[in-house]
């Protein structure tokens, strides 16, 4: 479910801050779960690809994703040496969440483990950011591999919250893809 | 980096309990009961420790207990914004009922929504109660029954049904039934809600306040000191009260109600039999300000109730409980290890009008603080001081043996040393160590019957299981 976005001007905030109950139900609107082409945007030139990451943006998994993805259903490939920024949002109505980029796992992490690319985290990995807030995330792909975005507020990526970052060799620009959850 | 904190939180102790002092106290839900004889505000057959969790939860949403504990019952931040948001968090499957225009009228959570406690501990003191045998055994210590969690997509709730062992009842324990819903204001997003409950602070998301704090659990046997606020569980399972609550921008917290006398277990309506019962309703209050800074997380705030109690019946005189208090939750993270500080400081101005106390008004003041280290989810080490000071009063705290006070004086300190372990996040084997510098006014002969403070040293050892 999400917020219908029930607006409170400055003077019904005096009168009425505390005054609850009486605002408005939210709505559902689900997103869907599908790849939508403008979450990925690449820059050859400058070898920077911008991804917009949106946490709980469907109610998959309790809206428990990142972009309507859980369980490593959603693969970002990016080439070796490229700037990746991660424009992140929590969008979940219920919870908190952070990012951080890890390295591939049989298991996954309960909580915060040390980030793959220097850089690759949000920060307050554990607390999370609630419901409207985000961060960005600036980091170089300097190795290739098979790695984790994961919500690693303790408890969230071991529920499924995470997708996968390919860092290809061969790659010669990102992409974006599906695939069978893990 | 532990020994770091471990040092500054010796300092912090060692400033707070005057150095040298080795004194200690429990303030676990059932010393409460000495505090309602004290301050004669009512009787009730069902007062527990009121901290606990449930499997419950961690079967409607499929996370782990520590996805919303440190160390249960302390929440995390995904803990807190479950509460927040009316226990309605679900990943569980669901029964789904439409109406004939299609539109949603039943979400039932498929998995059945109760869990159980049970606890069985040892307690010894370090000398044992006149004519009684030291080393007690109690199987079981509590046994609880939970349920709630979602009802409908808005509403959820937590209700504990607690049998007691010593009196051999069962009865409604902590109840928080709650409405939840989003909005915006000042363009920042904003949670509204409501809360129907049983115990001024259960509704609260922070474990610094009465409620939710520490000890989790503490003997039911062993002497407690006697004073306590009224706030300070006081009230537990005796009123019921209505609150409003808001959250914005995870920056402002402010909540408002107001208690009403509901006692368990006594006839009703209530009438001249009744004692305790409060005039018309008593309003509560609670601000507080939360912040998150790289893996630190700090919440101040303050919280206060003010209730005119009749002594007996239900007219006439009353006498007047102001409790003004300070609250401060603090958490750092160090990968899967945290370091949690949880602190408050309480005020009560008592005006006993209606009689029952030596002097037309007293005051009682308590602050204790709890600072605990959290070794991934397995272990967790405790230190916790606790100081009750306030006005003398020689009809309240009058002589006897072991609960009452040669001087007059509410006044106790001392420490809570804890070592807990969880082999599992379902089980707990808890080690208590309680030590008094000065109980009911002194360190020695403080009952007027020659007790010392420190014969009321306890070792407490609890085996806790939840599922």
């Amino acid at each position: 479910m999400r917020p219908t976005g029930v607006t409170v001007g400055p003077r019904l905030l005096l009168a009425g801050a505390l005054l609850l109950g009486a605002v408005g139900a939210r709505a559902q609107t689900a997103k869907g779960g599908k790849i939508d082409p403008t979450w990925l945007r690449a820059d050859a030139a400058s070898k920077t690809v911008d991804f917009k990451l949106v946490a709980g943006l469907t109610e998959a998994n309790g809206g428990m994703n990142f972009n309507g993805f859980g369980r490593g259903g959603l693969v970002l490939t990016v080439p070796q040496g490229w700037t990746v920024a991660l424009h992140f949002k929590n969008e979940d109505a219920n919870l908190p969440h952070s990012v951080e980029v890890i390295p591939e796992a049989a298991a996954i992490p309960t909580g915060p483990v040390p980030p793959a690319f220097e850089h690759a985290t949000t920060g307050r990995l554990e607390q999370g950011f609630s419901t409207g807030q985000g961060a960005e995330i600036r980091f170089v792909t300097g190795k290739a591999g098979s790695f984790l975005i994961f919500c690693a507020v303790p408890g969230h990526g071991a529920a499924g919250m995470w997708v996968r970052l390919a860092v290809s060799e061969a790659a010669d620009k990102p992409a974006l893809a599906t695939a069978a959850e893990r | 980096m532990s020994r770091h904190i471990g040092t500054v939180f010796l300092i912090i102790c060692t400033l707070i309990t005057g150095g040298a002092r080795s004194a200690f106290a429990d303030h676990g839900g059932r010393d409460r009961a000495g505090a309602r004889e004290a301050l004669i505000v009512y009787a009730s057959a069902y007062v527990h420790s009121a901290t606990h969790l449930t499997p419950t939860y961690a079967r409607q949403t499929g996370l782990a207990c520590s996805a919303c504990h440190t160390h249960f019952p302390e929440l995390t931040a995904t803990g807190r914004a479950f509460k927040l948001n009316g226990y309605v968090f679900r990943r569980s499957e669901s029964l789904e009922g439409k109406n004939p225009e299609g539109q949603q009228s039943l979400l039932l959570n498929l998995v059945a929504p109760v869990s159980l406690m049970f606890q069985t501990s040892y307690t010894s003191t370090k000398k044992a109660l006149p004519g009684t045998q030291n080393g007690t055994v109690l199987f079981p210590d509590q046994l609880s029954l939970f349920t709630g969690g979602e009802i409908t997509p808005h509403v959820g709730g937590f209700l504990q049904v607690t049998f007691d062992p010593q009196s051999g009842q069962i009865g409604v324990d902590n109840a928080d039934f709650r409405f939840a819903t989003h909005g915006s204001i000042l363009s920042k997003r904003a949670t509204f809600g409501l809360s129907v409950n049983n115990n001024p602070t259960v509704q609260d998301v922070w474990n610094s306040t009465p409620a939710w704090g520490f000890p989790y659990g503490s003997s039911a046997v062993a002497p407690t000191p006697g004073a306590a606020t009224l706030i300070d569980g006081t009230l537990g399972q005796q009123v019921a009260g209505l609150t409003g609550y808001t959250m914005w921008n995870d920056r402002v917290y402010g909540e408002f109600g107001a208690y009403r006398s509901a006692p368990l277990g006594i006839q009703r309506p209530l009438d001249s039999t009744a004692t305790g019962v409060i005039k018309g309703a008593a309003p509560y209050w609670r601000v507080a300000f939360p912040n998150v800074w790289g893996q630190n997380y700090l919440s101040v705030g303050t919280y206060g109730i003010a209730a005119s109690v009749y002594p007996a019946g239900v007219s006439g005189p009353t006498n007047r409980f102001t409790d003004l208090a300070l609250d401060l939750a603090y958490m750092h993270s160090f990968g899967s290890n945290s370091f949690t500080l949880d602190g408050t400081w309480i005020h009560e101005k008592q005006t006993w009008a209606a009689g029952g106390a030596a002097n037309p008004t007293n005051t009682l003041r308590t602050f204790r603080m709890d600072a605990m280290y959290h070794i991934g989810t397995r272990y967790a080490f405790t230190l916790a001081p606790f100081v009750t000071t306030g006005t003398s009063d020689t009809l309240l705290y009058a002589p006897a043996p072991v609960s009452g006070s040669r001087t007059g004086s509410p006044k106790n300190d001392g420490l809570v040393a804890e070592i807990d372990v969880m082999p599992w996040q379902n089980m707990r084997l808890q080690f208590q160590y309680v030590a008094y510098d000065q109980f009911n006014g002194s360190s020695s002969n403080y009952d007027g019957f020659g007790r010392r403070a420190s014969d009321n040293n306890t070792l407490y050892i609890l085996t806790w299981l939840l599922y």
